[in-house]
């Protein structure tokens, strides 16, 4: 099963999903993770469960190239958080360039090439 | 070949040189966060008729960063981010509206931007500092106003054509207030002679 976000809170909800309970689904898709009204999410990489060393998910994660505000430092700190937690997990991220339709379209295509192949 | 490139520059002196308008001032933005900026263009009529060309560059500083962080524990810094861009088109200058010395100019142009900043974000978490820079093109359409003999007002916005690449995006859309010099030359020399 994938869940996947297009729109930025269901990023952070996928986001979520994924360090609490990573036994729901086995692949993941994140598009633009935005943690700015949620900082708890900082934390979220120390108190992660028990399943860390034996989770195999696949989880693509991209952003928009020119997205300020924040947007790469937590795209930057997703990636920390799952390489230096999950070992076993197969990460994939992306730094797309391009409009906002492109980026979406692309991030889709490639997140869904990546985990189906 | 000698008078090849005499008839060039006679043709670009009779006819780019005298038709040739020279804006420069400050670039402002104001939604969604407040940039500060230059701009210089050139707007040129070769062929002395409506038709014209312009081609220019300006960049902006972001001067606020919004609401995104308001009101969280998180601390944000912006070391810079900055935009620039140049742009080439060719459009319609109406001049000499209804009797004054004033031009009016629509342009469809081809703008090559750069977007770069750097930044930092701190909380019990998190301590991260990041430095992007990205370069890319839009299709934007650019007003020209020039009025009281002297004042240029510009205003910018990107189209969202060729979607796939490109998109509306706010942080290219901007206003210019600035001054015509060709204008201002001929005013003051009106002036002078009017004086004597």
């Amino acid at each position: 099963m994938i869940i996947f976000a297009r729109l930025l809170s269901t990023a952070m909800a996928t986001t979520y999903t994924f360090l609490t309970h990573n036994d729901f689904f086995n692949n993941y898709l994140i598009i633009n993770p935005d943690f700015s009204r949620y900082q708890d999410f900082f934390h979220l990489g120390a108190v992660t469960p028990n399943t860390t060393q034996t989770n195999t998910a696949k989880i693509y994660i991209s952003i928009a190239a020119d997205r300020d505000d924040g947007y790469h430092i937590y795209f930057e700190h997703l990636k920390t958080v799952l390489t230096e937690n999950y070992p076993n997990v197969d990460l994939a991220t992306d730094r797309i360039k391009g409009g906002h339709k492109k980026v979406r379209e692309e991030s889709l295509e490639l997140g869904l090439k990546f985990i189906l192949e | 070949m000698k008078t090849i490139f005499i008839a060039i520059l006679l043709f670009f002196s009779t006819y780019v040189l005298g038709q040739t308008q020279f804006n420069t001032g400050i670039t402002l933005k104001l939604i969604p966060e407040i940039h500060l900026g230059l701009y210089s263009n050139i707007e040129v009529q070769p062929f002395n008729n409506a038709i014209s060309c312009i081609v220019g560059i300006d960049g902006y500083y972001k001067l606020t960063n919004g609401n995104t962080f308001k009101n969280y524990k998180i601390q944000y810094k912006r070391h810079y981010n900055v935009v620039a861009q140049t742009y080439l088109g060719i459009g319609y200058l109406k001049k000499d509206i209804e009797g004054y010395d004033d031009n009016w100019g629509i342009y469809p142009t081809f703008t090559y931007h750069m977007h770069s900043f750097k930044e930092s974000l701190k909380n019990d978490y998190i301590n991260q500092t990041i430095q992007q820079t990205h370069f890319g093109w839009h299709i934007g359409l650019l007003n020209t106003f020039t009025f009281s003999d002297r004042f240029n007002f510009q205003f910018y916005c990107p189209l969202p054509f060729f979607y796939r690449h490109t998109n509306f995006n706010w942080r290219y859309v901007n206003m210019k207030f600035g001054v015509n010099l060709a204008k201002l030359k001929k005013s003051k020399k009106k002036k002078a002679a009017s004086d004597l």
